[in-house]
């Protein structure tokens, strides 16, 4: 979703702070940089863990500090670099006003996007800074509100989903807001009609004595806002001993069973149980489509780490670590290892491509969903994986039971312990008799009973060849009498008709033997109870 | 359909009455042109030709179509019980179970006399037990009530009575239903076999002849108690009893038609042009939900004989059964007029196998910008999927012009193992589904396509490239191996799919995913049946005769020197320059890779070890010295393996662990070793006596092994998705 990083450039964002880059195994450099800085580094790092797996974001950058001092530095972008590159020069303005800010960036997010989509603000301050003209501030004293932390989460995510295109605002503090401090931001948001989704923030206010700050921690911090702010998660596929790591998107959303009534939360994993031909599978109905991404093989190279030292080095330093949701470490090995790891991707993709199949796999117990693959409209020679995920049970009318699914080496297993080979075989169809699938005799409408007769009579036309047909028919026709209580009458008709059609010369010579029996017939099945088959009778 | 559908009982009056002709005439006169003509000259001849079907033919025929549909859309869950006045049909216990099927219904009628023209003193008697008995038959628990349960609160059930009506009679019929539902109710509260009724409507349908007219058209409604509802339909025999049918059918079973306009058919084979057809369709009202939610559905709503109808138009864009619709929910479907020509053609293309799209014709300027744009956000998986549109359509003057291009395709019917099913597709660029799917609309403005951003930010990678490096092949056969079909029966103590997971898992055990990196799965005949042959489950002594001789084979290649099909740019090259060290090493990496391509399956079974054993005696390999080419048992494959079972239940849950696992290692893969020496010159004596003892400790605690040693372990794991909490002080927290 769009969103507008809101960062303030007010006198407070020139302290400093200690901050400990590692360097190596044991080396450590200490060194004092500013809360902008600071931002700027977190902005940074959270640009590389959002991007570089999907690009999917698109944002822009202001600056703000005092009521009228807003700037837009960056217009709405999908480039992380620009994003990065804009915030790296922050300037210092003298006042700090959040709330025309945040009203301007939603001012700016709707002229942009129109009222319709949900958007979101990201305000980089610090907890500490005050609004010129203090807010009365409520007593809420600091054990309250942490009872009162997790329903307030709950209340904003009912929000979120009952009320269409709404802004939500969050704030990336450097230290821990005190209560009141919240309490003022809350306020804000809530009298810019925004909503408060969250608030985060680097240091934890009660470790006053200890502010040193490491890559380490802005890199939690922008993990957890990442998972917040995106809506993407890494997940392993998994087929036997292959794995490949893949980004799903968007999440998969938990569902309910429908059988037990018990809420399923998808799996990290998604394991292949088998293929089904996408003929076999017939674009089965999905509650969720996804797209599976590889992580990208391109990550961008470690920068030389002291940072911060001149201006000129921090407009430089694109610093950024692997994108890694599974370790906060991320090493050289892993680096590697998500490049091969993608190799089963795409041998998964290029099969999957050429066997016109579907994976199946199981997003959890007793839930299933189907990968296959698409190529792109534009790039044509492109192709990704897209997940559909069905609902979970067996919900899905032509496969009675996934777990009925066996694979084609044991359902038809080779004879004579000879090799397998593959031959597409149809799925049973269920024996139920459908009325477009055999022929049933429906009269209510004058055409249907108008081609069974002209059927009828047309094979009369036919004899002796084709009696069989023409027992069938009969048959047929005299059936259909008894059902729908008609019989004296068309009975009657029938013999007529056949008369004349004899007079006519309409019946072959040969055959004018085999319609006197039928009209015979048509006489003893008129004082029959039941209806009894030509053939029968006859015998 | 997990829920309890509701039952219907249609009760036919066989009284004297139904006897009467009811106007409506049928021909037999056979029709062809030439025949035709001679009709028109011997218009005296018509009386011959021409019949008249009594009031009972008529309402025998509605009945049979109300149940084809019935049937048709909801098989043998569609609960319908067929009464006869005066018939007596005796095991009154499985009244839901009897008429499972159209034909069973047309038996019924074929075993009925036609109804007696002199009539009979209790006629009224005889409809008032009929009614007593369709009301037990309500009562009576169907297959899926036949526990008693919560759902027995929801026994709901339709009465259709098909007779002739004056309002004294329709007075003495509410009161009997009344009288019998209530007794029912109260036996039903003392008995376990009765289900109590909690929802009745009564449906009276006042049959009269053509050259009687009918005072309304509209049914009246009348509300006997809370629970009965009556409702009374006149109807004349023929066509518009039909339509009542229709109308009936559509509200007591929540129906609804659809028009499927415009299909092509070529007349006979000699014209080149075809004529458009119009086939109407029946299907659970569900299936319009979607479009309702988008746009009103006037745009697309015609009436039809008194029924109201969604006109959809045939669309020849793409019927491909091989391509995955992004559909959200598929349902059974039943052309109304299933015997004719139209319907029939219809029908016989689904059931081939193809598909067809349906499109929404006509459409309207004012409702595409709520089609496009409007997000669902009540449904699963939308409200903050918000992919951003750099720009969007907002002026009515551009969502005008947009329309012009636009073709919204919102259905699609197929047919499904022979059943014909209807799927409603995600449509509209805001639409959660489409957005990642295929976008279904055609439009130029390209930008207006959410999916063409996504495409410009992938990595372009070409298929064809990718395709060189992999070893595709030997995929595809793995994938035909585990091409999933239904089992009807299902072998005691297994489940099918599970057996797919362990073909999977042994099919990938000892498998290369890159070309370049193997030498064993690149040999010609007779070495490759080594390869298949190993992973059957059990050898026969056929079989290790055959892999005994393979590996005979390459000693005999190797004594002779035959160059081996070593891929290009070999992962395992080292700089070794002449030809014969070159050969040399290649054997001596084929033994290895044979060797550990084995020893993978040494314990199938004797067989297998048998094979394994054959191989070490060949003392190409040292096995000493093996483990070094292979450094990490686990990790011998880029693919961590995951030793502790092919269930796949199991390996979602200890999935981290071994992922973990893996990292912990140190993991090597394959694929990084650009020279072997370098590899075992990495690998110490020290390193191996690591991986041993790393090897021997017990599996780690799943959540330790979930955050690396340093780390402490983080409680309530779950909440930390969502909501992530404070672990340590040092660590940034946030806050709501």
């Amino acid at each position: 979703m769009p969103t507008v990083l809101l960062v303030d450039c007010s006198l407070g964002m020139a302290e400093r702070f200690p901050f400990v880059i590692k360097q190596g195994d044991n080396m450590e450099t200490t060194m004092n940089i500013e809360k902008r800085s600071l931002v700027a580094k977190i902005i940074d790092s959270l640009m590389g863990t959002i991007t570089s797996p999907t690009k999917l974001e698109t944002m822009a950058v202001v600056l703000f500090a005092g009521e009228d001092t807003i700037k837009i530095v960056q217009n709405f972008t999908k480039n992380s670099d620009d994003i990065i590159k804009s915030v790296q020069k922050l300037p210092i303005f003298g006042d700090f006003s959040l709330k025309p800010a945040i009203e301007f960036a939603k001012k700016y997010l709707t002229t942009t996007f129109g009222a319709q989509r949900s958007q979101k603000i990201v305000v980089f301050t610090d907890s500490s800074h005050r609004v010129d003209d203090p807010i009365i501030e409520n007593t809420t004293n600091n054990n309250q509100m942490d009872v009162d932390f997790r329903t307030k989460i709950f209340n904003d995510e009912q929000e979120k989903t009952s009320s269409n295109g709404h802004t939500d605002v969050s704030f990336v503090c450097i230290r821990k807001p005190l209560s009141s401090d919240r309490t003022r931001l809350e306020d804000i948001t809530e009298q810019s009609q925004c909503s408060l989704s969250k608030v985060y923030w680097l240091l934890n206010r009660d470790k006053e004595t200890n502010l040193t700050v490491t890559n380490d921690m802005i890199q939690d911090l922008t993990t957890h806002i990442k998972a917040d702010l995106m809506d993407i998660f890494i997940s392993v596929l998994k087929c036997g001993h292959y794995e490949s790591q893949l980004v799903v998107y968007p999440t998969i959303k938990p569902a309910v069973l429908q059988t037990t009534g018990e809420l399923l939360q998808p799996s990290n994993t998604l394991t292949v149980n088998g293929f089904i031909e996408l003929s076999s599978i017939r674009s089965a109905m999905a509650t969720s489509k996804h797209i599976l991404l590889p992580i990208q093989r391109y990550t961008r190279p470690q920068p030389p780490m002291p940072m911060y030292a001149t201006k000129k080095s921090a407009v430089t330093s694109t610093a950024t670590t692997t994108p890694s949701a599974t370790t906060a470490n991320p090493s050289l090995t892993n680096q590697k290892k998500s490049n091969t790891a993608n190799n089963f991707y795409y041998l998964l993709l290029i099969s999957l491509k050429k066997e016109k199949s579907a994976a199946l796999v199981s997003v959890n117990d007793q839930w299933f969903g189907a990968i296959h693959c698409q190529k792109f409209e534009k790039k044509k020679k492109s192709s990704r994986l897209i997940l559909s995920v069905f609902e979970p049970g067996d919900r899905i009318p032509w496969i009675s039971s996934f777990e009925r699914l066996g694979p084609y080496a044991v359902v038809f297993p080779p004879g004579n312990n000879g090799e397998l080979v593959y031959k597409k075989q149809p799925w049973p169809v269920k024996p139920f008799a459908r009325s477009y699938t055999e022929t049933f005799l429906i009269w209510c409408r004058q055409n249907n009973f108008q081609n069974d007769i002209n059927k009828f009579v047309r094979a009369s036309a036919k004899l002796p060849d084709k009696v069989n047909i023409f027992q069938r028919e009969l048959n047929k026709i005299c059936r259909g009498a008894f059902i729908y209580g008609l019989r004296d009458r068309l009975f009657h008709l029938l013999q007529q008709l056949f008369q004349r059609q004899i007079q006519l010369g309409k019946i072959k010579p040969d055959g004018i033997k085999h319609v006197q029996s039928i009209i015979s017939y048509m006489n003893r099945l008129g004082s029959s109870d039941r209806f009894i088959k030509y053939e029968e009778i006859s015998n | 359909m997990d829920h309890q559908r509701s039952k219907t009982v249609l009760i036919l009056d066989h009284s004297s009455f139904f006897a009467r002709p009811s106007g409506v005439t049928f021909n037999v006169n056979v029709q062809n042109n030439e025949q035709q003509q001679q009709q028109q000259h011997d218009e005296t001849n018509n009386e011959n030709t021409l019949g008249m079907k009594s009031l009972w033919t008529c309402v025998v025929e509605c009945v049979l179509e109300y149940c084809r549909i019935l049937f048709d859309i909801f098989e043998d869950d569609a609960l319908i019980t067929l009464i006869v006045t005066g018939i007596d049909q005796r095991d009154q216990s499985s009244w839901w179970n009897r008429y499972k099927n159209l034909s069973q219904c047309m038996e019924f009628f074929a075993g009925i006399q036609p109804p007696n023209e002199r009539s009979t003193v209790n006629d009224d008697d005889l409809l008032k037990h009929s009614l007593n008995e369709a009301i037990t038959a309500l009562c009576t628990r169907s297959k899926k009530q036949h526990v008693p349960s919560e759902s027995d609160y929801t026994n709901s059930g339709h009465i259709i009575l098909f007779s002739t009506f004056n309002t004294k009679r329709i007075e003495t019929i509410e009161k009997d239903a009344r009288t019998f539902h209530e007794s029912h109710n109260h036996m039903a509260l003392e008995v376990t076999d009765f289900v109590p009724l909690t929802k009745c409507d009564l449906t009276l349908v006042d049959i009269r002849s053509l050259d009687q007219s009918v005072p309304t058209t509209h049914p009246e409604l009348h509300s006997v108690t809370s629970i009965l509802h009556r409702t009374l339909y006149y109807a004349q025999a023929g066509q518009m009893l039909f339509t009542r049918m229709l109308q009936m059918l559509l509200k007591q079973h929540n129906l609804a038609l659809t028009t499927v306009t415009g299909i092509p058919m070529k007349e006979d084979v000699a014209s080149r042009s075809s004529l458009i057809y119009d086939v109407d369709i029946v299907h659970p009202a569900e299936v319009h939900d979607s479009l309702r939610e988008r746009a009103p559905l006037k745009y697309w709503r015609q009436i039809k004989e008194d029924v109201e109808t969604i006109v959809l138009k045939w669309s020849a864009f793409s019927y491909d059964p091989e391509n995955y619709y992004d559909t959200y929910t598929a349902y059974r479907f039943s052309p109304l007029d299933v015997n004719s020509r139209e319907s029939a053609c219809l029908t016989n293309f689904l059931l081939s196998g193809k598909c067809v799209l349906l499109e929404l014709g006509n459409l309207p300027n004012e409702c595409t910008i709520n089609i496009n744009e409007y997000g669902d956000e009540n449904s699963l998986n939308t409200s903050d999927i918000d992919m951003s549109l750099s720009s969007t359509a907002t002026t009515a003057a551009g969502a005008a012009a947009a329309a012009a291009n636009n073709r919204l395709f919102s259905h699609m019917i197929i047919s499904h193992n022979q059943e014909l099913m209807i799927h409603a597709l995600a449509f509209g660029s805001n639409n959660p589904m489409s957005k990642i799917g295929p976008c279904y609309i055609v439009n130029d403005e390209k930008d207006n396509i959410s999916i063409n951003d996504l495409e410009e930010l992938m990595d372009e990678i070409d298929d064809d490239m990718l395709e060189k490096d992999l070893r595709v092949e030997s995929f595809i056969n793995i994938i035909r191996t585990t091409t999933l079909y239904p089992l009807d029966t299902m072998p005691s103590g297994k489940i099918p799919i599970e057996d797919s997971l362990r073909l999977l898992e042994r099919h990938t055990r000892r498998c290369p995913v890159l070309i370049n990196e193997t030498i064993l799965f690149n040999m010609p005949a007779p070495i490759n049946q080594l390869t298949s042959l190993i992973l059957r489950e059990k050898l026969s002594d056929d079989d290790i005769g055959k892999c005994v001789l393979a590996l005979k084979h390459i000693d005999k290649m190797e004594k002779n020197g035959d160059v081996l099909p070593v891929p290009n740019n070999f992962q395992y090259t080292t700089k070794i320059m002449t030809a014969k060290a070159k050969k040399d090493e290649a054997y001596r990496f084929l033994w290895r890779e044979i060797e550990y391509f084995v020893r993978g399956y040494k314990d199938t079974s004797d067989g297998h070890r048998h094979i394994y054993q054959n191989i070490l005696e060949r003392r190409k390999v040292d096995n000493e010295s093996d483990t070094s080419v292979y450094p990490s048992n686990k990790i011998d494959f880029v693919f961590p393996t995951d030793e502790t079972s092919s269930n796949g239940m199991t390996m979602i849950k200890r999935d981290k662990n071994s992922q973990d696992n893996n990292e912990k290692t140190n993991g090597r893969v394959w694929t990084e070793f650009s020279d072997i020496k370098q590899v075992i010159a990495t690998n110490s004596l020290r390193d191996m006596w690591n991986r041993k003892q790393q090897e021997k400790r017990a599996p780690e605690f799943d959540g330790r092994a979930e955050n690396p040693p340093p780390r402490t372990i983080p409680l309530y794991v779950n909440l930390n998705t969502k909501h992530p909490l404070t672990n340590t002080s040092a660590i940034p927290s946030t806050l709501p």
